[in-house]
């Protein structure tokens, strides 16, 4: 899977902009609030057709314009594929594929399979639960179509259910009873499937993290991750059922796969306590190159890798073991790097010869090959 | 927007409420319908208020209807199967396939707590009722309901409820249209009409 080409209209601080890219690294080169984030968020708009961030559609409209457009041609087995997302002001976005929308634009998930590391990445480790639940059924939605499709009539009928509660205000009648076991026996066996596919991924993504962590320069420590659920623990459906009360009180369901988690350790230690700031840093990059891989077994192609300001708080040997790794052409395809420290990337990119600069400046682009 | 006439503001305000229409479109009817004869104005005004105030829903099966008895009794050729939908239009559009002589049962919507309907707010203690009353003359309940999320829960609800009733419970299928093109079918569609796939009849 690569990317030959991105034209943005009216995207963020972009007027009208066209880029070419080549196999190989593909740096972003620019001072900060030039755009070069934006770049990569163009990138993940055309895989999940939303952004990466937190802005809203109208919000990524370049101020004063009417509309967006993110065009993309992709290449993929020799055969070309054009995506673009359209979006205009106070309307419905439309995702096209080889010129034909999309009825139901959830289909386009996982056509392209990319894998984005951020600064917020920190949130990983630091946030609630629902940011890790999150990542996980973003990894998982890139293959498994069915596994979305669960999840989303499970958030719905869980919004259903606390929809009722809140209603009856803790006064249960008998049709209401009825409803909640209706409700109940469709959330425990979605439950139970949506359980059964995230323990799997954490049994298969836990090999990736520990061939990661040795390259990403840990000394002697061990990375690992578990999965915490009440779903695969004992008799889950005695434990929904004896929740209802609970749930009367409180208004809202109180079990189910809404309340997993996961966890990350370090030498079988929690990330979120005992880690460092650089031993963070360096476990995210870990994190972020384990789903590389894994997406890349389980789709078969060489996913898009998208490292934004990855270099920064790592020091000159780990940028340098970092970059020597992203330049392995039998394991990466295309990868972009964005860095507000022009001289540090070019002394980086010397002697590499799959490389192309792109040099931004208040939305204008110039580009070279090293 | 800012209008002339107070008068004009007011009845753009109340038309604008209507489904699909929006300021532009309600300034337009209101502007339409006063350069048409006073009295045809007059006459929508007073179908619209007989609208209202006549109309019954039939006691028994629930449809928008002239009388409190309507004609569903009659009209149906075999009292044994009894539909079950969620609006009156749903029951025309069954009735056109020409295809179906059974009674109807209209519940009024389908759950949705989110939008404050519970089991309460629809016509199913009456359905049940119903069945109960017919004394066995009500052999099978078709549910013919939308194919969503929420359509599926009342059918699950339903279900439930009319399981200790001793009549057969069926769902109309879901799959490919007629004239419809596989490849062009989506994925969850197909993958419902393999899953509820019937054996082919050469008879």
């Amino acid at each position: 899977m690569k990317i030959n080409a991105l034209a943005l209209q009216n995207f963020k601080n972009y007027e009208n902009l066209a880029l070419e890219f080549t196999e190989g690294i593909q740096l972003f080169l620019g001072q900060n609030g030039m755009g070069k984030t934006n770049l990569l968020d163009a990138l993940h708009y055309l895989t999940f057709t939303k952004t990466a961030f937190v802005n809203t559609d109208n919000q990524n409209i370049r101020k004063g314009a009417l509309y967006f457009l993110v065009k993309g041609d992709f290449e993929n087995d020799g055969q070309t594929h054009e995506v673009i997302c359209y979006h205009e002001l106070r309307k419905k976005k439309v995702i096209k594929l080889n010129g034909s929308p999309y009825d139901r634009i959830i289909e386009h998930i996982g056509k392209l399979p990319l894998v984005l590391s951020t600064p917020y990445d920190s949130d990983l480790i630091r946030e609630i639960s629902e940011v890790r639940r999150k990542w996980v059924d973003g990894c998982i939605a890139q293959y498994n179509q069915e596994y979305l499709a669960d999840l989303m009539v499970y958030n719905r009928i869980l919004s259903q259910r606390n929809a009722l509660l809140k209603g009856m205000e803790g006064h249960l009648k008998a049709s209401n009873e009825s409803l909640l076991d209706t409700y109940d026996t469709q959330l425990i066996t979605l439950s139970k499937s949506l359980s059964h596919v995230r323990a799997d991924f954490v049994d298969k993504f836990v090999p990736f993290l520990s061939a990661n962590e040795g390259l990403i320069v840990f000394e002697h420590e061990t990375c690992s991750m578990t999965y915490q659920s009440q779903i695969l623990a004992g008799d889950f459906e005695h434990t929904f059922l004896e929740s209802r009360k609970k749930d009367l009180l409180t208004l809202r369901t109180n079990v189910g796969s809404h309340k997993d988690d996961y966890s990350f350790l370090m030498d079988g230690q929690p990330l979120k306590k005992f880690g460092s700031q650089g031993q963070q840093k360096s476990f995210l990059i870990a994190l972020r190159l384990s789903q590389y891989d894994y997406l890349a077994k389980a789709t078969q192609t060489k996913p898009m890798l998208l490292l934004d300001d990855i270099f920064d708080k790592l020091d000159d040997e780990r940028i340098g073991r970092l970059t020597d790794l992203l330049s392995d052409s039998a394991r990466f395809g295309q990868v972009f790097i964005t860095d507000a420290r022009k001289e540090r990337s070019s002394l980086l990119m010397k002697g590499k010869h799959n490389a192309k600069i792109f040099e931004i400046e208040n939305g204008k682009v110039n580009s070279y090959e090293t | 927007m800012e209008f002339s006439s107070k008068l004009v503001e007011q009845a753009v305000e109340e038309i604008s409420k209507l489904p699909g229409i929006g300021k532009k479109t309600a300034l337009r009817l209101a502007l339409h319908l006063l350069k048409q004869p006073e009295d045809q104005t007059l006459l929508l005004t007073q179908k619209l208020k007989e609208l209202r105030e006549d109309i019954k829903y039939c006691q028994t099966c629930h449809i928008i209807s002239d009388t409190q008895d309507c004609t569903c009794k009659t009209m149906s050729i075999n009292p044994a199967l009894i539909c079950v939908v969620e609006e009156t239009p749903d029951v025309l559009a069954i009735r056109n396939t020409g295809q179906y002589n059974g009674m109807f049962h209209v519940l009024g919507g389908r759950i949705s707590p989110i939008d404050g309907i519970g089991p309460d707010e629809l016509m199913i203690t009456s359905l049940v009722n119903r069945i109960k009353l017919s004394d066995g003359e009500i052999k099978e309940v078709i549910l013919a309901l939308s194919g969503t999320l929420e359509g599926d829960t009342t059918a699950f609800y339903l279900t439930k409820q009319l399981e200790e009733l001793n009549v057969e419970v069926t769902s109309i299928t879901r799959g490919i249209p007629v004239g419809g093109e596989l490849e062009y079918a989506d994925e969850v569609t197909l993958g419902r009409s393999i899953i509820t796939r019937s054996k082919v009849n050469t008879d």
